[in-house]
Parts: C-alpha cells; sequence; structure tokens
C-alpha cells in the first residue's frame, strides 16, 4: 500500500509534467527522499513547512503533571477552504453516483402508486355511478309499473290515462296497431294568455304500452324490462294508417280541459315552423310541438313519414 | 520556517536542480491535498494521518485534523533527547 502511494506519486509528477521518465530513476523512492529531507529539517526547528499545505510545530503539553510533546498541524486557511469545497463537491458527486438508482426506484414505485390509486378510484366511482344509476333505473321502473297498476286497478279519470288511437274505436284500435298509448301528464300544464288558441304546454311523458303477445321484440324500436312488465316504443314513426302530410283529430280531456288533439303525418318539406303556424295558428309556438314529442332530437331535422302529436285547446265550432 | 534545507536535500538525493527540486517538494503536497479532499483521509506512513473532520453542529463545515504517528513524534521531539 505504502509502495503503491508512492508509485502513484511519481505518476502524478510524470502526469503534471513536474518530471520525466528520464529525470529519476525508477528504483528511487521520491516520496520517501522527501519525508526524510523533511523530518531532518524539521528536527532542527520548531516548526516545519509544507509548502502551502500548511506547517509543523512541536507543542507540548501536561498530562499528569508529565510534560508530553507532540506536534501539531497548522492548515493554511486558503488550502483548508480549497479542499473543504473539493471535498464537499466530491461527497456530492459520489451521492448523485450512489443515489440515482433509488431515487429511480422510489420515483417508479411513487408513480405507480399514484396510478395504481387513480384506477382504483376511478373504478369505485365508476362502480358506484353505475350502481346509482342501476338503483335509479330499478326505483324509475318500480313507479311506472306502480302509476300503471294503479292507473289500471282504479280506473282513474280519462284525464290522465288517454288512449292514443288513429281510430275513434279504442278497442279495435288496439288490436290493430298492437299497442295503446298511456300518456302521463308529470308536470303542470302551461297555459299562454297571449294567443287566442292558448295550447296547453304540457311536458308529458309518453310511454307505449303494448300488448306483450303482439311485440315483434327484435324491434330495436321496442325497449323493455328485465320481466318484460313495461314495454317501450322508443321512436314515433308512422305506425297509423295516414298518408303524410294527413292528420287526424281528437277530443281528449286532460285534467279537466277539452283539447283537440292531432295526429299528424310529417311531410317532406315539413317544418315545426310551418306546422306550428297550421295547428296552433302561431309559428313562434313551435317548441311546444317539440315538447310534446319528445323522440325528436334535434328540431331543425324532422324526417318525413313519422307522427306527430298536437295538441291545441277545444275551439269552440 | 523556510524549505531550503530540504530543497537541498532533495536536489542531492535526486540530482536535480534546487529550482526543479522545489517544484517537487510543492508538488508532494499538493498531491497530498488533492487526496484529501478526494477520500477526506490520507496517512502518509512514518508521519502521521490527515483527515477532514466536520464540526459539531454544522453541516458540510470540515476542519483539517491531524494525528502524528508515534515514530514520528519521537523521531522530531525525542531523538535530540536520547542523543
Amino acid at each position: 500500500m505504502k509502495k503503491e502511494m508512492s508509485e502513484l506519486f511519481r505518476t502524478y509528477l510524470i502526469k503534471n509534467n513536474v518530471i520525466s521518465k528520464k529525470d529519476i530513476k525508477k528504483d528511487k523512492d521520491i516520496q520517501k527522499i522527501i519525508l526524510k529531507a523533511m523530518i531532518k529539517s524539521f528536527k532542527g526547528a520548531e516548526t516545519q513547512k509544507l509548502s502551502d499545505f500548511g506547517y509543523f510545530k512541536k507543542t507540548s503539553k501536561m498530562i499528569n503533571s508529565k510534560v508530553e510533546k507532540t506536534i501539531n498541524f497548522i492548515p493554511n486557511d486558503d488550502s483548508q477552504n480549497k479542499i473543504k469545497k473539493k471535498f464537499v463537491i466530491h461527497q456530492k458527486e459520489l451521492n448523485l453516483v450512489k443515489f440515482p438508482l433509488i431515487k429511480i426506484i422510489i420515483i417508479t414505485l411513487v408513480i405507480l402508486l399514484i396510478i395504481c390509486a387513480f384506477i382504483f378510484g376511478f373504478t369505485v366511482i365508476s362502480k358506484t355511478i353505475n350502481n346509482y344509476n342501476q338503483e335509479k333505473q330499478r326505483l324509475i321502473n318500480s313507479k311506472n309499473k306502480d302509476n300503471l297498476n294503479q292507473k289500471d286497478t282504479t280506473g282513474d279519470s280519462f284525464s290522465n290515462v288517454i288512449a292514443d288511437s288513429t281510430s275513434d274505436n279504442i278497442a279495435d284500435n288496439t288490436a290493430d296497431i298492437n299497442y295503446n298509448l298511456i300518456k302521463t301528464k308529470t308536470d303542470k300544464d302551461q297555459t299562454s294568455d297571449t294567443n287566442k288558441n292558448q295550447l296547453t304546454t304540457s311536458t308529458t311523458q309518453t310511454t307505449k304500452v303494448a300488448v306483450k303477445e303482439k311485440i315483434d321484440f327484435t324491434d330495436k324500436e321496442i325497449k323493455t324490462n328485465e320481466n318484460k312488465s313495461i314495454i317501450i316504443k322508443t321512436q314515433a314513426v308512422n305506425d297509423t294508417k295516414l298518408k303524410e302530410g294527413e292528420y287526424s283529430k281528437e277530443l281528449v280531456d286532460i285534467d279537466g280541459k277539452v283539447y283537440d288533439k292531432y295526429i299528424y303525418i310529417i311531410k317532406e318539406g315539413d317544418t315545426l315552423w310551418w306546422i306550428a303556424d297550421k295547428f296552433l295558428l302561431n309559428p313562434f309556438l313551435w317548441p311546444n310541438i317539440h315538447k310534446d314529442n319528445p323522440y325528436i332530437v334535434n328540431p331543425n331535422l324532422i324526417e318525413p313519414n313519422y307522427k306527430l302529436t298536437i295538441y291545441t285547446q277545444k275551439t269552440k265550432e | 520556517m523556510d524549505n531550503e534545507k530540504i530543497i537541498k536535500i532533495i536536489s542531492e538525493k535526486l540530482n536535480l536542480s534546487p529550482e526543479h527540486s522545489e517544484k517537487i517538494y510543492n508538488s508532494f503536497w499538493k498531491y497530498i491535498e488533492e487526496l484529501l479532499a478526494q477520500n477526506g483521509i490520507i496517512e502518509i506512513s512514518g508521519v502521521g494521518t490527515f483527515s477532514l473532520e466536520e464540526k459539531e453542529n454544522s453541516k458540510n463545515e470540515y476542519t483539517i485534523k491531524f494525528v502524528p504517528d508515534k515514530e514520528f513524534v519521537e523521531e522530531i521531539c525525542y531523538s535530540g533527547d536520547k542523543e
């Protein structure tokens, strides 16, 4: 080890162009020569300068009333500061070399943990939402079922249960077109006093209840609940015998008020504006028709041959 | 406290000029400084150990400590007494 240091010092001198290989024979131990010279010089003096590094100083101290001689090293301030700075930088470099792997592992773990937390949170939230929706749907279904049962059993007034048909005979119509419409009023009617043809703009929920035996369940427009107790036809295509541009008219009683109920088959070029003008005598009331026909997603885009239900307050004839 | 005596001995032993010898002597302590800055401790056989010690209650504050070898102390401080 000692020899190694001596050899390293020789290499250091050569590397820093202090000596060349030819200058000093390899068998000469430069470090040993320097130290011997330093000791020899120091023997006869109180202090010994060690270049810019500092200096040695002979000192004495009393230990157990006995004088003990020793040697102290007094570093040069500049040199000491330089060494300290280099040492701190070197330590930081060492730490950087040692710890990146640990840092990478920790960061990866943290990222994985965050991702897991997100996935878990998302799963829990979506599950909760799903459960909530299912529960809501179940409640709606059971409520609808209860409503229907109630209507059936109590024989509620005709104002609340209206058979939708294209003919005057409700019973015949049921047989003909496979289903009845049961219209349940859900909100209060909103009437407008501005128009002489005051119209009911009730937001109503239309439920088509079909006779089970006659329903084509493969029809995409037919939606049912699990036990098929509630059947809903989702689109108002023309299922009457009316042709495009034709309409049927009947009287209906809603909450004691009598209305003209028109079933109109949309023809090519029709707009809700035009239809409102024709039936409600005011084109600005087209939103009422839209409300009464909730299957219309975009009121600017109505399809020919589709059925519109339009209510107007009974006009005196 | 100058290094004249040391330089003279080195130049005699290595057959080099005093200037060259002084350069070698200075380089030796520079080398020790570098080793100390790199490792925080350096042991010079027959002299002692230099080390950097962190000051109490202060981080990254170091002082250079020197613990002389017993033989070095004997050689320097007591060899005259024995003679």
